[in-house]
């Protein structure tokens, strides 16, 4: 099936920028739903997947384009077209307009943001998901230790994974407020 | 939108799967898991999705080891001292296995005309090589040594105080702790630009104040060589994104001339472009290019200032207006 060189592709070339995507393609594609959304972004890796890594030099770029050409695809399949949401169609074929990568994931915000979800999770999720993946135990082994069946380890790893998952990719915020009242503070002293 | 709002059904199911097929799997499993797979394209991709996710979050608990507060940890028991250590020693070694990894993925990295190669390097640094482009790579305990032996690059860096991350072009040192900045050399001359952050720079050979020069965001050095002074512009935020575009496979530019405009792409190409009538290679250009793609840079040209454009021996040749229309369109 998948090989690990494969995963390790996806894990840094692509899934770094999905936020970015989902950000802008919700912004750029007004009348696309938040399950037209996952679609679109679940079908981009299944596209990315099927051309391969080797031939793709620009990974953030095709994933851009490939994602904005099924959103278009999702609009036109739909029943009525919303022309009312003001869609640029021919600026969504154009292909000179794709942002650039932004410089917000710097490490520590990165780190701050994975340590955040983790003491978001409830106790015994993130009780299975360190025991796994810091103590590299098995699932047997972890459904030993905290003395519950295989079966709900593996939904607790489930969920630990989705949530991760979900707060990684994450339409990229603005930046928080505080960091605003910082700045006005700064400018007030200046 | 708000955090937890987003629930999908493949995305959950994904998820399960990648968990199950992180340990061993039944036969049953393997063959369930294909039939889900098969079933639906967005399967696959949520599934890979999910793996990425998951392969990735030990790259983060890396990184986060140390930052989290032990009570969140397991509890301890004394039946576990022994794992309790285990996972300390687990801990400490990720960090020697990342420098295996360095060594493993040290080496030299190479770029031809038209290519654009962005190494990610596993501290979680990256290098993004412009064409033409030659880097060494050398990680080492306190330091991670890079050397720029021809082109561009830029540089993302990942914070780590302990090991400096520095960038050598010929008598040019640039140092950084956590940034991300830009090094061109062409010929004796050496350029840093800085994306973000504080990059230290420094010049062997030269002293006095221009040995040594600390550059801020959007702060550009250009150090010529034979030991002339180094000249520093503070650029806008717009100039030093225009610079970069090439990062993304494109080239921008911004009411160059056309003869400019043509060097520059042919930087990144063997196809090369050349400006046969003066007044035409004055022309100011505003356009978006792929890197590499001289030939739409060539047509556009023709459609822009109604040029002519003939392919001469591994030359695209761009003049002012003919009356013979006929030979442009062969070349289409």
């Amino acid at each position: 099936m998948l090989q690990p060189d494969q995963i390790a592709w996806f894990a840094r070339e692509v899934l770094p920028h999905e936020g970015d995507v989902r950000r802008w393609l919700s912004v750029r594609v007004p009348g696309l739903s938040t399950s037209d959304l996952d679609d679109v972004i679940q079908e981009s890796y299944a596209r990315l997947l099927d051309i391969g890594a080797s031939r793709i030099a620009e990974p953030r770029a095709y994933f851009f384009v490939t994602a904005r050409r099924l959103a278009y695809d999702i609009l036109r399949r739909g029943p009525v077209v919303p022309i009312e949401t003001g869609v640029d169609f021919e600026a969504l074929k154009a292909g000179d307009d794709l942002p650039g990568p932004e410089r917000h994931a710097t490490a520590r915000g990165e780190v701050e943001r994975f340590c955040r979800l983790l003491e978001d999770l409830p106790a015994r999720c993130r009780q299975a998901f360190l025991l796994r993946k810091v103590d590299d135990l098995s699932q047997r082994e972890i459904a030993r230790r905290m003395g519950i069946a295989e079966s709900t380890v593996e939904k607790h790893l489930s969920k630990a994974l989705g949530r991760i998952l979900q707060g990684m990719t994450e339409p990229t915020p603005k930046p928080p407020v505080h960091e605003i009242h910082e700045e006005r503070k700064q400018n007030q002293r200046d | 939108m708000k955090s937890g709002s987003r629930t999908n059904a493949i995305d959950a199911a994904a998820a399960s799967w990648a968990i199950r097929s992180s340990g061993p799997m039944t036969l049953a499993d393997k063959a369930a898991l294909d039939a889900w797979l098969e079933a639906d394209s967005r399967h696959r991709g949520a599934y890979l999705r999910a793996c990425a996710a998951w392969h990735d979050s030990e790259r983060l608990l890396a990184m986060a080891k140390g930052r989290m507060k032990p009570a969140r940890r397991t509890g301890f028991q004394p039946g576990r001292l022994r794992y309790a250590a285990a996972a300390v020693v687990l801990l400490a070694l990720s960090g020697l296995l990342a420098l295996q990894l360095h060594a493993r993925l040290s080496g030299n990295y190479v770029t031809r005309a038209g290519e654009v190669t962005r190494v990610a390097l596993e501290d979680g640094s990256t290098i993004v090589l412009n064409s033409n482009t030659a880097v060494r790579v050398r990680y080492r305990s306190g330091r991670r040594d890079i050397q720029l032996v021809r082109g561009e690059a830029t540089f993302q860096v990942r914070h780590d105080p302990v090991r400096p991350f520095i960038v050598r072009a010929g008598e040019v040192q640039a140092r950084a702790v956590g940034t991300e900045f830009a090094v061109r050399r062409a010929n004796d001359e050496v350029s840093v630009t800085v994306i973000e952050g504080v990059v230290e720079v420094h010049r062997a050979n030269v002293a006095g104040a221009d040995a040594s020069q600390t550059l801020r965001r959007n702060d550009d050095l250009v150090v010529p060589g034979r030991q002339e002074p180094a000249r520093r512009v503070a650029l806008t935020p717009r100039q030093v994104s225009l610079a970069m575009a090439w990062r993304d496979g494109y080239i921008v530019f911004d009411g160059e001339r056309l003869d400019a405009a043509a060097e520059e792409m042919n930087r990144h190409s063997s196809l090369q472009l050349q400006i046969a009538d003066p007044a035409l290679a004055g022309r100011q250009l505003v356009g978006v290019f792929r890197v590499g793609d001289s030939r739409t840079f060539a047509r556009t040209v023709v459609s822009a200032f109604d040029a002519t454009l003939r392919e001469e021996g591994g030359q695209l040749i761009l003049s002012g207006p003919q009356r013979q229309r006929e030979t442009t369109r062969q070349v289409e």
